[in-house]
């Protein structure tokens, strides 16, 4: 299974680093040239996010799944592919549902933040498949400077776990709580 | 589209970046941590660097090491007088012995070949199941009803083996049969170890003289060292000669404190040592070794040594017979030959499984290797050629059973025979090996870790999908 997932992950690698590259650029300018560019967004988030899945899929299936949990770059690689592509799903389907408004005046912050943790976790996980393959990269130097050694399995204190789960419950009632009316 | 309609976005985008910070900046806390009910202590740093040179003439061959020590440990074990009694200290436990109590070492197993895996994958091929100080080490009771290892061998826990002296090599009480044994040593499977020590050998000169097969014994003969205890008087059996060092007995205060002196006078052994005197006026605190030190014999008593610290550094120097003559316990060199060596260190009164280890180096006599061991002329090297620098780490509990169960992703990739060096560094397994130490309790974490993540995700998506609707 090994060789097709990495054939396999190329694609979503590819893809979801464009759109990247378009979400930015878009964030950044008002052009028609490059607003232009956000009429692919969709197909390249769509295609994108089912390649990741496919990709996480395969790559599940290379080792037993003891193996996997055993090995701190094993799971390492679970969390961020998992985390990266939920991201990115997220993405598309805020992409998709918000339509070209989504670039409207402050509107378009949330997904630029949402963009560049998407794609700090895309570049994590394509990291940490290179270390599996035996080929470090230079990158994990930056994410050593950042306080993490990728040597080590992410996992954190108990206290910002208990934290993130009330910011996920806060973030949900503050969506319930949205009153903006659909358009007619 | 106005500010305030966005005012729901923005917020929910601040404490989903205040959320991930505060999972990012936690990461890796809360798990690792000193547990010696477990047998677990981790030391820091977890790596230490080791230089390493060698020589040869006709007859021997050099070994020279060099490593950081902040301060020699020159005694393994003592005896202090307390309360009109003797009371030891300096037994092991898990990291830094209490006291600074328990001898600075460098080992070194060497292989010639005969022990295939050794040179792809050095010191882990002997560590079996059951060790001793792992948490999972098997009980002295169980080893010392073991009619080979307990009844014939007289051990009571489980020390490094090879995995060919055990039918199932992930099961320490199956030790292949005496014949199958002896058939193996023949052929050369074992390994030999180097193993100096501060103590027990090191002042007067010589190097334990070890192997390892189906246990880590000694050579045959005599060890350089025997115990200075008189069981049945509890009491010391030696004390030293004041007319030589000019007292009975050491201060605990400077045992303690690591300033003795790193001469002969120290130790217990034959030029320093009279028989113990029950009727000296004894002072609370005086202390003695508990190890008196004597000439080894026999095959055991093959390796000279010299060693000293200084400066922040141990430097130790060890030398053999190219061919000692002891080829069931000894690997025997050639001029031309290349061999496989793993080195270790204990430092700062560790001991046990608490040392630094290297990943397996190969030297060569006059020949290319990682470690080429230039010839020269005369008795003693004169010490120009480069060292070798050598990365040691901590390896915490990882078992050759479980690199080569389906725990390991690797496994298949030993089956293949590819080298350790070719998928780990030493940072990385030295990582490892203390994530092993935790394992369950990490996997029970990072589990939550993601599950988190993904919730936090998850409630982006859904808080953000709601303000984009149509």
């Amino acid at each position: 299974m090994a060789p097709y997932h990495h054939i396999m992950a190329h694609f979503p690698m590819g893809l979801l680093f464009v759109s990247f590259f378009i979400i930015v650029a878009c964030v950044f300018s008002n052009s028609d040239r490059v607003r232009s560019f956000d009429r692919v967004l969709p197909v390249l988030l769509v295609v994108g996010v089912l390649g990741g899945v496919a990709t996480f899929v395969t790559g599940l299936l290379i080792w037993p799944i003891e193996a996997v949990n055993q090995s701190p770059m094993g799971r390492n690689k679970v969390l961020f592919s998992a985390w990266s592509t939920a991201v990115w799903a997220v993405i598309a389907l805020v992409r998709i549902r918000g339509g070209a408004q989504v670039w409207d005046g402050s509107a378009r912050l949330p997904l630029l933040v949402l963009t560049l943790i998407g794609a700090l976790f895309l570049a994590t996980t394509g990291t940490i498949g290179g270390y599996l393959l035996g080929s470090p990269s230079d990158f994990s130097l930056g994410l050593k400077a950042l306080g993490w050694d990728v040597y080590r399995t992410f996992y954190s204190a108990t206290w910002a776990l208990g934290l993130t789960v009330v910011a996920a419950i806060l973030i949900a009632l503050l969506g319930l709580m949205d009153k903006r009316k659909p358009v007619a | 589209m106005s500010k305030s309609s966005q005012a729901g976005p923005m917020l929910s985008i601040g404490l989903f970046v205040v959320a991930l910070g505060a999972i990012w900046v936690t990461n890796g806390q809360g798990i690792v941590r000193e547990d010696h009910d477990r047998h677990i202590s981790i030391p820091d740093p977890l790596m230490v660097p080791l230089q390493v040179r060698a020589a040869f003439n006709d007859d021997r061959i050099f070994f020279q090491y060099r490593w950081p020590a902040d301060r020699p440990h020159l005694l393994h074990d003592v005896l202090r007088y307390e309360g009109g009694q003797w009371k030891r200290y300096g037994n092991a436990e898990p990291g830094s012995v209490t006291h600074g109590l328990h001898e600075d070492r460098v080992a070194m197993l060497v292989d010639d070949g005969s022990v295939p895996e050794f040179a792809k994958y050095g010191g882990y091929v002997s560590i079996g199941d059951g060790l001793a100080e792992l948490t999972t080490q098997a009980s002295s009771d169980e080893v010392e009803a073991h009619p080979y290892l307990g009844k014939e061998l007289g051990e009571d826990v489980v020390t490094k083996y090879l995995p060919e002296t055990r039918s199932d090599p992930g099961d320490w009480r199956t030790t292949v049969d005496g014949e199958r044994m002896a058939t193996l040593r023949r052929a050369g499977y074992f390994l030999d170890l180097w193993h100096w020590r501060a103590n027990r050998g090191g002042p007067i000169g010589v190097s334990d003289d070890q192997v390892v097969s189906a246990i880590r014994g000694g050579d045959e003969g005599r060890s350089a060292w025997s115990t200075n205890w008189d069981g049945d008087n509890k009491r010391p059996r030696w004390m030293y000669n004041p007319e030589v060092t000019g007292f009975n007995a050491l201060k605990w205060d400077e045992v303690v404190a690591g300033t003795l002196a790193q001469n002969s006078n120290t130790f217990l052994h034959p030029g320093t040592i009279v028989d113990f005197d029950p009727d000296h006026a004894w002072q609370e605190g005086d202390t003695l070794p508990r190890r008196a030190i004597r000439q080894p014999a026999g095959s055991r008593a093959d390796i000279a040594a010299e060693g000293a610290w200084a400066d922040g550094y141990w430097t130790v120097t060890l030398s053999r017979a190219l061919d000692t003559g002891n080829p069931l316990d000894d690997k025997i060199f050639h001029d031309g030959g290349v061999y496989s060596a793993a080195f270790a260190i204990h430092r700062h009164a560790t001991g046990g499984r608490w040392h630094y280890v290297s990943l397996p180096v190969s030297f060569g006599l006059d020949r290319d290797a990682d470690l080429r061991v230039a010839r020269f002329q005369g008795d003693r090297p004169v010490w120009g050629a480069d060292w070798k620098n050598v990365q040691l780490f901590y390896p915490g509990q990882v078992t050759w059973p479980q690199l080569n169960s389906e725990r390991h992703a690797g496994a298949e990739m030993i089956a293949r025979g590819v080298p350790v060096k070719r998928y780990h560094s030493e940072a990385q397994l030295a990582s490892y090996g203390v994530e092993m130490e935790f394992g369950s309790e990490i996997i029970s974490r990072w589990r939550l870790t993601l599950g988190a993540g993904l919730l936090l995700i998850a409630a982006l998506g859904f808080s953000l999908m709601r303000h984009a609707r149509k």
